[in-house]
């Protein structure tokens, strides 16, 4: 067991280097301070390098330990898109006219995000509930302090209350279910929470509270992932919060949030034949067509991009449940496993929805400018390579061939035809249509109006940087998908409980005195 | 009393399972109910000049309770909580400490000597959150 440290090691430098961003942040002289971001940017590659394994650590978990089927791969996503979250924030916290950095804040701006980013990292290596609880409430509170500091305008203040009281009510919610399914199994340990599932079911007496237990766990969590019933936040939170923190909380929290719904729904064994399994798939059904309708549909009558991304966020978001509806499929039918094209599309979506938001940070050279579709008027006659770029993301957004987003919907609607979805597919398919609408207002904005008034970019090079690393993965994978699909099939699905069962002996009683 | 509420649940389990989830409302309402409706109508009521008056510890009053405090006493608070966590974290440990050995197994079959160097690598975080507080000015009362 105490070798199991060396598979953090990853986790274990955005850990040291959140530490001492935060510190570094109090130093007196500005130039310090100023190298905070650096340092952040320096860990995430590191980390990144430590989750491909070049430093010689391990980095497959064993299955006995029954973690996350595929850790590596959430672990090498945070780190990839920590490091550029990191680059596209580079002049935050902003305060007035961006450019202005609030550098007083600078530490622990990336100091929270190095955290959270550690949290995304760890959450495939979680194997009990306490831990899940843990680590995803290290994801979350670091980006509530995140919305509230990122930006000196009051509406961000709002923004980062609203996100934080919400979080607190959703926590809540999930903790609840989780000490139904501790009461249930007397553990817990995904390990015998997983196998006391395997004993109940075979003998058809699993009691409601667990079902309860089960229902609740998911409900709570689908608010990291901006999920129905408790998606109802993220469009006044992702408009206040600063735009390099909102194209963080598109990522961060959805990430940690759906390896959190896939743990919990794998302690059923992925098993929907079964009468708990077919409740939690009615379940995730309700939730996926409420989920992408209502984004996509509410989306439409938007008129500030924040808002548009933010429903659009809410409606990816119901694409990816559609994956878990259609569970681990059949083995002799690779395109039915709904798990590996849900962990596909997000890792698809982290990509895609960073490139577009790096644009809007990009067009957005004047506080609250980029905020409204009118601000982004004619951007395509003063910065045609923004324009495109940005385009190209919106087109991978919507499903476009030849971008990455196409082949996420294309993996989600197989999957769901090959385990008997067709209803699923066709209204995933349906929403991909009304989807197009509100991306290309966008895209229609930047190319046939003509700009109402003279443009102001943030010049910075990282952004830029990001921008065009974003762009190019969302092409380039997009025609070749194979690296992406290699990582996240590796390792194959869990069935039910793991061989290996790691006994923890009984704690030595305190002796006072002789 | 104490055999009552899980014969109480076994009883409703058996006639239904999910009536031990009513179960549970209905013990979680009464029970809210109960302390208002009991603690109202069961309570002797004294009502006076003094009886009225904001308890300072025995001290006479010296004014309103409704007022603005410094929001230093909130951050002093705060950092009392990282005192409090390190402690809820190091009583368990203590709890599992070997009498002698730094090699002699531990809980989770870890050996004491790595036992004892990750609880250092927490207070080493614990301390990283107080040397922050302490650079923010947070120890500075004026």
């Amino acid at each position: 067991m105490e070798l199991h440290v060396k598979f953090l090691v990853p986790e274990i430098i955005l850990l040291v280097a959140a530490c001492v961003v935060t510190l570094l942040g109090l130093a007196r002289a500005d130039s310090t301070r100023k190298m905070t971001q650096l340092i952040a940017a320096l860990a995430t590659a590191l980390a990144f390098a430590a989750s491909l394994g070049l430093f010689g650590n391990p980095i497959a978990v064993p299955q006995s330990t029954h973690v996350f089927f595929n850790s590596q791969y959430i672990t090498i996503l945070a780190c990839a898109i920590g490091f550029l979250s990191v680059l596209s924030s580079w002049d935050m916290p902003a305060r007035g006219e961006p450019g202005q950095t609030d550098s007083n804040y600078r530490g622990e701006f990336f100091g929270m995000m190095l955290f959270s980013l550690a949290g995304v990292a760890m959450i495939g290596k979680v194997n009990d509930l306490i831990w899940l609880f843990l680590v995803l409430e290290l994801v979350s509170i670091p980006t509530y302090i995140m919305v509230a500091t990122g930006r000196s305008q009051i509406i961000a203040q709002e923004a980062g209350v609203k996100y934080f009281f919400l979080g607190a009510l959703a926590a809540a919610i999930f903790l609840f279910g989780f000490s139904y399914l501790y009461g249930f199994a007397g553990s817990t340990r995904f390990v015998d929470i997983a196998a006391a599932f395997t004993a109940a079911s075979t003998s058809h007496t699993v009691p409601a509270l667990a079902l309860i237990g089960l229902l609740m766990a998911i409900i709570g969590i689908s608010y990291k992932i901006a999920a129905v019933p408790l998606h109802f936040y993220a469009p006044d939170v992702y408009q206040g919060a600063a735009t390099p923190v909102t194209a963080f909380l598109a990522f961060a929290p959805k990430a940690a949030g759906f390896v959190a719904i896939i743990s919990i729904v794998s302690l059923t064994g992925f098993n929907y034949a079964s009468s708990t399994g077919s409740v939690l798939q009615t379940l995730l059904t309700v939730m996926a067509i409420l989920t992408m309708t209502l984004g996509n549909v509410l989306a439409l009558l938007q008129r500030n991009i924040k808002r548009i991304l933010a429903y659009s966020s809410i409606a990816h978001s119901g694409y990816m449940l559609v994956g878990l509806v259609a569970g681990k499929g059949t083995p002799d039918s690779p395109m039915s496993d709904g798990i590996t094209a849900t962990l596909f599309y997000l890792g698809g979506y982290a990509v895609m929805n960073l490139g577009a938001f790096a644009m809007l940070i990009y067009l957005q050279g004047k506080a609250d400018a980029g905020e409204d579709l009118d601000d982004l008027a004619g951007v395509s006659k003063d910065h045609p390579a923004a324009a495109l770029l940005f385009t190209l993301c919106l087109f991978s957004l919507i499903g476009m061939p030849a971008t990455i987003g196409f082949l996420g919907k294309l993996y989600i609607v197989q999957s769901a035809l090959a385990s008997g979805h067709g209803t699923l597919a066709v209204i995933v398919v349906i929403n991909a249509a009304i989807a197009a609408a509100y991306y290309l207002k966008i895209v229609a904005a930047m190319y046939l109006r003509d700009p109402l008034y003279p443009f102001v970019v943030r010049p910075q090079f990282p952004l830029k940087v990001a921008a065009l690393v974003c762009t190019f993965a969302v092409i380039v994978l997009g025609i070749m998908p194979a690296p992406l699909l290699n990582v996240t099939n590796k390792a194959g699905l869990p069935s039910g409980p793991p061989a290996v069962h790691i006994d923890m002996p009984t704690p030595q009683p305190l002796v006072l005195g002789n | 009393m104490n055999s009552l509420l899980p014969s109480l649940s076994l009883a409703a389990a058996s006639y239904n399972e999910w009536a031990v989830l009513g179960l549970l409302f209905v013990i979680a309402a009464g029970f809210a109910a109960a302390n208002v409706v009991l603690s109202t109508s069961l309570g002797p009521k004294r009502k006076g000049l003094i009886k009225d008056e904001p308890y300072e510890s025995g001290m006479n009053p010296v004014g309103d309770t409704k007022q603005r405090f410094n929001v230093r006493f909130y951050l002093v608070a705060m950092i009392f909580l990282v005192f409090d966590v390190e402690v809820l974290f190091l009583i368990p440990f203590i709890t599992i400490f070997p009498q002698y050995d730094f090699l002699q197994l531990g809980a989770y079959g870890i050996k004491f000597g790595v036992l004892f160097a990750a609880v250092l690598t927490f207070m080493a975080i614990i301390l990283v959150a107080y040397l922050y507080a302490w650079g923010k000015g947070v120890l500075k009362w004026d």
